[in-house]
């Protein structure tokens, strides 16, 4: 098995006294598209800039490529091999976007010239204008084009979709499932929206308060979670204690509705161990994972 | 080939993937001996994860329903002739079994719910197992 | 290309600067109408020099914290900062660049200012030779290096134009003290680029001239120190 390409254990920082992250444990298969999940403010822009040797954690360590992150030397190496998108998609208002591929080509001997044609095209960017009067879509779509077209092994990128309409979104999608089947490109993108995480994530991790809660493949989550919908015979007076696995439960009279985040089998028992019921179960999505977590605290 | 998967529904996109295969073949679309997209048309045309289409790829080569030829690609098997035959089988026996739940009075809808739910609840129940054994 | 990035990001400062300093240097050249006494020269240089200062003052701080661009643009850290620690160079090259084209441009404009007003000023050339202009030239430059990255090093760490009021604040100080403090005078930096130059004495004040780089260089190694252990 190859080993991650990114690693964290034990991540800590915090600003201010204020904690960003509480010990984040991060691990990102090589060739997986990797969806980083969180509330604003949970702590995936400050794990990103630490990848990127942007800020200097106070404890625990982070790699990537098996180099040290915080590291100053090891990580102009892993800067070598990774392509980035910002949050903020701030680029320099003075360049063209020509200017700006040069410059940008300029570090990185290893840079295709066909895909930033190819990108130019297909997100049509005009070469001659001033990034100072792209607009925040355009902006994105450029550099997600200087990220992808200088060959990196590993795409780190803060929100890519932002400012992009829904066609846009799409398309910057499909180039990063090609870039990935083509080139076993790892991709680490830190999102918002559930849709297009469940559409080509095939691993996600959900941050907050500075640790991950859940995290794991795509696929083992979704088998994992299910949603249970308990109907009884007569309503309950005492409350029931749940076996191990029964993560959100609501009672309203005679009905009971269970989110299990495993074992289901033996929740499954003991709900139809009950009196007079009857069960129903459903699967769940991303976003409802997402949403329990986020309410919860 | 158009497969239609949606990421949103809760049902793993691998699985999505091989149902729409395997119907395809159900209803005649894909024959065996047809050739199957590569793993990177199918994850560009359908903007999936390659991954997802390599693991939807390898389950229906374990069930025998596909044959990956190295080099080649990606093959329906010949014995998916054999599998029409058990799928009329297979046909029959749900057509009596709602045949037999109209006569009790049921209405179509609570058939369908009746057949999902269980369905629901076997897939919990194996994918439960595979958990606590794998 | 880092060096092409940051004379795009300074070009209209150090456009700014010229126009400013041209006029200066022009006005001291058309006072010097021979026979003028030297002490009135040696005077009017002085004021000059403190004048000059700007040069440095202005142009070191372009870009060492930050992407501002002087009259322009955000308070604070500017976003696109983030792309340039984004990309695989180190710090340090980063500062080395800047701090590189920025001194460049310094002495850049302080001879092309100089050479401008020396032709639209014909009046001077009685008294000050081309050659002794040349080592004024080299010995100021030098001189002004120690100003030059004591703004850097502030530019490391304060925000975008309060470097430049500090620095000048800094200097000013410094200035009053080389005046009321007894300070050799083979080692007072001002006066090595007013009465000390080798326009006057024609032999290089090398005293101030190792002072300023002396310092320059302790400036410039505690800035890259604060580089390093920014974080943003």
């Amino acid at each position: 098995m190859a080993d991650p390409v990114i690693e964290t254990r034990g991540l800590l920082k915090s600003f201010k006294g204020l904690n960003a992250l509480n010990g984040l444990n991060l691990s990102v298969p090589a060739g997986s598209i990797f969806g980083f999940l969180g509330r604003n403010g949970a702590g995936k822009t400050t794990t990103i800039k630490l990848l990127m040797g942007i800020l200097k954690p106070d404890g625990g360590n982070a790699r990537v490529f098996g180099l040290t992150a915080t590291d100053a030397s090891a990580s102009v190496e892993i800067r070598r091999r990774l392509g980035f998108v910002s949050e903020e998609k701030d680029l320099y208002p003075y360049m063209t976007v020509e200017q700006i591929i040069r410059f940008t080509r300029s570090f990185f001997p290893k840079w295709r010239d066909d895909l930033d044609r190819r990108y130019l095209k297909l997100f049509d960017l005009p070469p001659k204008r001033k990034i100072s009067d792209l607009s925040k879509g355009m902006r994105s779509t450029l550099m997600l084009l200087l990220g992808i077209s200088h060959g990196a092994e590993l795409l780190i990128l803060d929100e890519p979709a932002d400012g992009l309409d829904p066609v846009a979104v799409e398309d910057m999608l499909r180039e990063l499932v090609a870039i990935a089947a083509a080139e076993g490109t790892t991709i680490f993108f830190s999102s918002h929206h559930m849709e297009e995480v469940e559409q080509i994530a095939d691993h996600v991790c959900i941050i907050d308060g500075g640790a991950a809660i859940v995290t794991g493949s795509l696929d083992d989550l979704k088998a994992r979670y299910q949603r249970l919908r308990i109907v009884l015979g007569e309503e309950l007076q005492a409350t029931i204690h749940w076996v191990d696995g029964a993560e959100h439960v609501r009672q309203e009279g005679r009905s009971v509705e269970i989110l299990a985040s495993r074992n289901v089998d033996a929740i499954l028992n003991q709900a139809r161990s009950l009196p007079g019921a009857s069960v129903e179960c459903f699967p769940v999505t991303l976003k409802e994972i997402f949403m329990e977590h986020a309410r919860r605290n | 080939m158009i497969f239609r998967l949606n990421p949103s529904s809760g049902v793993p996109i691998y699985l999505q993937l091989m149902e729409q295969i395997k119907h395809s073949i159900e209803t005649g679309a894909l024959r065996a001996g047809d050739q199957l997209p590569t793993i990177r048309k199918l994850s560009e045309d359908l903007v999936m994860n390659p991954n997802t289409v390599v693991r939807a790829y390898h389950e229906l080569q374990h069930e025998g329903i596909i044959e990956l030829k190295h080099g080649s690609g990606a093959f329906i098997s010949e014995s998916v002739a054999g599998q029409a035959r058990v799928t009329r089988k297979a046909q029959a026996i749900v057509q009596s079994a709602l045949e037999r739940l109209m006569s009790l009075g049921l209405t179509k809808d609570e058939a369908r719910r009746l057949f999902e739910n269980e369905l629901a609840l076997l897939r919990a129940e194996t994918n439960s197992e595979g958990g606590k054994n794998g | 290309m880092l060096w092409y990035k940051g004379w795009l990001e300074t070009r209209f400062r150090v456009l700014f600067v010229l126009v400013i300093v041209l006029p200066a240097i022009g006005f001291v050249l058309r006072h010097i109408d021979p026979p003028v006494p030297v002490a009135a020269v040696e005077e009017l240089l002085n004021a000059l020099t403190f004048f000059l200062l700007l040069i440095p003052l202005m142009l070191a701080g372009a870009g060492i914290k930050t992407q501002c661009i002087l009259f322009g643009t955000t308070k604070g850290l500017h976003g696109s900062m983030y792309i340039t620690l984004s990309l695989p160079v180190s710090r340090l090259r980063l500062l080395a660049t800047r701090a590189g084209l920025g001194m460049l441009e310094t002495v850049g404009v302080f001879a092309v200012a100089s050479c401008v007003a020396w032709f639209m000023y014909p009046a001077p050339r009685a008294y000050l030779t081309v050659s002794g202009l040349f080592a004024h030239w080299v010995t100021v430059s030098i001189c002004m290096s120690a100003f030059y990255f004591l703004t850097v090093f502030l530019a490391t760490f304060l925000g975008d134009q309060e470097e430049i009021a500090v620095s000048g604040i800094l200097i000013v100080i410094l200035h009053l003290l080389s005046k009321t403090v007894s300070v050799p005078s083979s080692v007072n930096v001002f006066r090595a680029m007013g009465e000390s130059s080798p326009l006057f004495t024609h032999t290089f004040p090398w005293a101030s001239m190792g002072v300023s780089l002396g310092a320059a260089a302790i400036l410039f190694l505690a800035a890259m120190r604060v580089v390093q252990t920014r974080e943003y």
